[in-house]
């Protein structure tokens, strides 16, 4: 709300200056967004609170500098109003949710002044034009005190007014709206016996709005339940002062008073005349009375107010307070009207009487604190991961956890598919954001992609995500890519391709650093599964469970990601794998020999997983062979079978001395082991 | 070399013409061997002593025993000089071009948020409060209603929501989880953070986000103040921002706490010296985390008894924290995957 600052000086003396006045307003939550000097004077943006109808108003802010100032509050100028009962033929009030009711008949007769413009100048500094003498004077009357009111033209109105509830097909013709419409059932109305006159705190109706043909005016000015006010501005969309002043809770009290001030400002400035108000409905709830602990009190916000002086900035702020005789006994503070809304419990009390003193002007102090706390298990795995993967060079980044349905038909995939149900957004205001991810590879695809349109092919980075399933629960992840080399390339040391060997050691890595058992497999029954070069990937197990999986993508996935000569790969990991308990760490004393090594190297048609041979060694090997190793492989130029060398590595260690016919036999009947099992399907020994 | 005829004077002379030819390891090798070897002239002569006759030992020993110190004094210093002069010529043959770039793994690094997360829960950690975890998927209830935000009143227009089926959202505020923690009645003192993503259905720009990173956390315990809140605060916020900063209090409104309170930082662009500052907009601070005393009606949500007991409730967007650390004056690349933003930031020095 933009406030005029010499227009607040008629409320209340406020600083000389605006960055002294900013600090004040700001010291009493009425945040100042700027400060502007302009030709009508210096403009204060404020941002209100959202649940302080009665700060929407300068008398409203008035009130909060008086309760840290001190300062007097000068009240305006009202028309002394003479008020009646309406009775039936008036106004009827049929729905509890109108509060109070009042009309006030106004006259223009010969009248057709307007408002002057310097009497205008906080409207206009709020950026709110000139509409009328009335109009203007409703709106000054809303700016000023904080009551909305609104002006029927009285010979439009065909019998009493009625405060109702709609019915079912009822329209109105809202002002500043093109046509009638449908209002929903149920709304709180203004009805005369035809037509809606207005929604009750919301808007006012075009039939029954004045023209400049208007001579008698009824002026309406009422205070209404503020959810019933919400929920109209909500369904009808009509975002109104009058509305967001009453939905935060008006003041049942000052109905009159706002009319009062409607009528003095026609009379005093445009020459109307004033008649009769009638009042329907009144203020029935009973006072809130909330007994405040000094001591408490005291010492929750740090001061050392005496009970008087309680009273007394409670006062500042509207709260009646009677200081009773006895010491120490509870003070009594009654809840003005118009903060029935907001204040029920001491602590809101407490509240007032802080931003009285100042929230900077008492003490600071730490609690006692017994001992600190350790990070849990799954902190301190998550670190470890964090420290695993950056040393390897990866960069943490977090996507989004939505996507557009666009992305989702990239996935090349069909309603039949498993991935296609997403939790669906109901209202997104973006269609990027309409779908929850079922999964992250689309995203690292595109992560991919936005990269490689920035010269980076070489790309490590991983995230830890959640996805979110089709029955709103969610899963973590955590999901890595790697694209180009193994390491940044340098002038001295280009790498090799990062792939999915490379991928799989990273994993190797974090299974040493975690003390977890994590296996590698097959990756049949992955949820990811084909997205995935069939031979170039591999499922990660825990025990039975398929927790993880990795390899190289697929090229038609990355052909659907525009994704060209590139080969990047992904791994993807349930964070609950990651986060089971650990082997115990197991010391094994360095042995007192030295082993013994023999190396054997077989050729190895291609579809014949290395580890098959290993395993076909290790099915012979005596209880003194400690390890089998993989040392070295190559792909033989040329071999019809496509075949790979692969070295294997023996390792032998005994406490007992081995001599070498000892080792050499237990070589040869390992070799035999793998020419039986596999002797016929091409494997062969290697010079 | 088993002449006895030649004299110990010649020995040396022939001695210094090889030594001074000399200009390997290798070489000076032969020429001991050659000079003080098993079968050298100096060996031969030492033996024969004895043979000679008693007038002239004394004096043909003394000769020898004097040649022989001369040789393996200067080969010694032939040692010395040669190993000088090869490594002179290995260090003038292997001079490296250090201005070229070093070769290492290039270490990655976390994301600024988990950074900042880390700094905060160092402190947190300290004083006594551990991480609790929860859903981002929500009911109303949870994000709202028990956070004393009921349907229908103006503090739900302050989370433009993103509603997902079955009367569910995604969380619009990590308080979500000090709801969930609080329903669980643990132990006294409730010591609790809560941090990740929460969600906003808001148009998306520089400066706004529809997914960003908060950091919260609750204490609930008999006797807590206001003092006790700002304390804690400042604590927080040092851990963050270090020594050496201007902070100040000032009253907000937020559903669940009471009274509820803004905590801000002096600009550190222009000290509140310029009313024309980009950082802050002339207003000379900038508003780092919200806060307050646990509201009353959340207390009697989840059957505690607010006049007995009390607690502090403070929040912190840890994205704009991470994008200010990092010098950063716009939020979304923090959420983008060019890894140029990343490095920048890493190298930068965060």
């Amino acid at each position: 709300m933009r406030f005029l600052l010499e227009h607040l000086r008629t409320h209340i003396d406020m600083p000389a200056s605006g960055a002294e006045t900013r600090e004040l307003l700001d010291e009493v939550g009425i945040e100042v967004k700027s400060v502007d000097v302009t030709s009508l004077g210096t403009v204060v943006n404020c941002e209100l609170l959202a649940n302080r109808g009665d700060h929407y108003c300068y008398e409203g802010v008035a009130r909060e500098v008086s309760g840290r100032t001190g300062g007097q509050l000068h009240y305006k100028k009202l028309h002394k109003l003479e008020v009646h009962p309406a009775d039936d033929t008036r106004v009827k009030i049929e729905s509890p949710l109108c509060l109070v009711y009042t009309v006030t008949e106004l006259s223009r007769g010969d009248a057709s002044g307007s408002l002057a413009p310097d009497v205008l100048a906080p409207l206009i500094a709020a950026d709110v034009h000139s509409i009328s003498a009335p109009v203007d004077a409703s709106n000054l009357t809303n700016f000023d005190l904080g009551q909305p009111t609104h002006a029927f033209d009285a010979d439009t109105i065909d019998g009493p007014i009625t405060i109702r509830l709609s019915r079912k097909g009822e329209k109105a013709w809202m002002l500043f709206t093109p046509e009638a419409v449908e209002i929903p059932e149920g709304t709180l109305v203004i009805a005369d016996d035809s037509k809606i006159l207005g929604i009750a705190g919301v808007i006012g109706c075009v039939e029954s709005g004045i023209t400049d043909k208007t001579t008698r005016i009824l002026l309406e000015s009422a205070c209404f339940d503020p959810v019933a006010v919400r929920i109209a501005s909500r369904q009808l969309n009509q975002a109104t002062d009058a509305a967001a002043r009453f939905m935060r809770g008006g003041d049942p009290t000052t109905p009159l008073i706002g009319a009062a001030r409607v009528a003095y400002l026609l009379e005093q400035h445009a020459g109307y005349g004033v008649g009769r108000s009638y009042t329907a409905g009144e203020w029935k709830n009973p006072q809130r009375r909330i007994d405040v602990d000094v001591t408490k009190t005291n010492r929750f916000i740090g001061t050392e107010l005496t009970p008087m002086e309680m009273a007394e900035r409670l006062t500042r702020y509207g709260f009646t307070v009677e200081v009773p005789e006895e010491a120490g006994a509870a003070l009594p503070v009654i809840v003005p009207p118009r903060r029935l809304w907001d204040v029920h419990f001491e602590a809101d009390l407490a509240e007032e009487l802080l931003k009285s003193v100042g929230y900077n002007n008492t003490p600071i102090t730490l609690p006692h604190v017994q001992m600190g706390a350790l990070p849990s298990h799954a902190e301190n795995i998550a670190e470890r991961v964090n420290e695993v993967l950056v040393a390897e060079g990866f960069y943490e980044i977090f996507t989004d956890s939505f996507y557009g349905r666009s992305v989702r038909d990239r996935l090349g995939i069909t309603e039949s598919d498993p991935l296609w149900p997403h939790v669906e957004m109901q209202n997104s205001i973006e269609r990027n954001y309409s779908l929850m991810r079922n999964n992250t590879i689309a995203q690292a695809a595109d992560a991919l992609a936005v990269n490689l349109n920035n010269k980076l092919a070489n790309l490590k980075i991983y995230e830890w995500a959640r996805i979110y399933l089709p029955d709103l629960s969610e899963q973590g992840i955590l999901w890595a890519l790697v694209n180009g080399r193994d390491r940044v390339p340098s002038w001295g040391d280009k790498g090799r391709p990062a792939d999915a060997i490379y991928l799989k050691g990273i994993v190797e890595q974090l299974r040493l650093e975690l003390r977890i058992d994590l296996q590698f497999g097959l990756a049949d029954g992955h949820r990811l599964e084909r997205f995935f070069h069939p031979g170039r990937r591999a499922g990660i197990r825990l025990g039975e469970k398929l927790v993880g999986i990795l390899g190289e993508f697929h090229p038609l996935f990355l052909q659907r990601f525009d994704i060209k000569r590139q080969r990047p790969v992904y791994l993807e990991l349930e964070t609950d794998a990651l986060m089971v308990a650990p082997r115990p760490r197991v010391y094994t004393e360095p042995p007192s020999r030295q082993p013994v090594v023999r190396n054997v190297a077989y050729a190895i048609p291609a579809g014949i997983p290395a580890a098959a041979i290993r395993d076909a060694l290790a099915s012979a090997a005596p209880p003194f062979l400690r390890e089998i190793r993989m040392v070295d492989v190559f792909e033989i130029p040329n071999d019809p079978q496509r075949a790979r060398a692969v070295t294997f590595e023996l390792e032998y260690l005994s406490d007992e001395a081995l001599t070498g016919e000892t080792i050499n036999a237990a070589t040869e009947a390992m070799m035999a082991a793998v020419t039986r099992t596999f002797g016929e399907r091409g494997v062969s020994l290697r010079a | 070399m088993d002449n006895l005829e030649i004299s110990p004077e010649n020995l040396i002379a022939d001695f210094h013409d090889e030594l001074v030819a000399a200009q390997t390891p290798e070489e000076l090798g032969e020429i001991k061997t050659k000079y003080l070897g098993k079968k050298s002239w100096v060996k031969t002569a030492l033996k024969s002593i004895g043979k000679k006759a008693p007038e002239d030992r004394a004096y043909f020993a003394a000769r020898v025993n004097h040649a022989q110190a001369q040789i393996e004094r200067e080969l010694d210093e032939a040692v010395a000089r040669v190993a000088e002069l090869a490594a002179a010529k290995q260090v003038e043959a292997e001079w490296q071009d250090l201005t070229l770039p070093g070769i290492a793994q290039e270490r990655g690094a976390t994301h600024p948020l988990t950074q900042v997360h880390k700094k905060a829960m160092d402190v947190m950690r300290r004083l006594g409060f551990t991480l609790a975890e929860g859903p981002e998927i929500e009911t109303p209830y949870y994000n709202f209603d028990a956070l004393n935000i009921p349907e229908n009143h103006p503090a739900r227009d302050m989370q433009d929501t993103f509603w997902l089926p079955d009367d569910h959202l995604l969380r619009s505020h990590t308080t979500t989880v000090q709801a969930r923690v609080l329903e669980q009645h643990p132990p006294l003192p409730i010591k609790v953070v809560a941090a990740g993503r929460v969600y906003r259905n808001e148009a998306v720009d520089a400066t706004h986000l529809a997914m960003f990173h908060q950091f919260e956390g609750i204490w609930v315990e008999e006797g807590l103040t206001y003092g006790d809140l700002k304390g804690t605060l400042l604590e927080i916020a040092k851990s963050i921002y270090g020594e050496g900063h201007e902070f100040r209090f000032k009253p907000k409104y937020y559903p669940y706490t009471e009274p509820s309170v803004g905590m801000d930082m002096q600009c550190t662009v222009c000290f509140a010296k310029d009313e024309n500052c980009p950082a802050c907009r002339g207003a000379g601070w900038i508003t780092i985390l919200g806060s307050g005393m646990i509201h009353p009606k959340v207390f009697l949500e989840f059957g505690y008894d607010h006049t007995k007991l009390s607690g502090i409730a403070f929040g912190i967007g840890t994205t704009r924290i991470a994008a200010q650390a990092a010098g950063m004056t716009a939020l979304k690349p923090l959420y983008e995957q060019d890894l140029r933003v990343h490095r920048g930031i890493h190298r930068g020095g965060m």
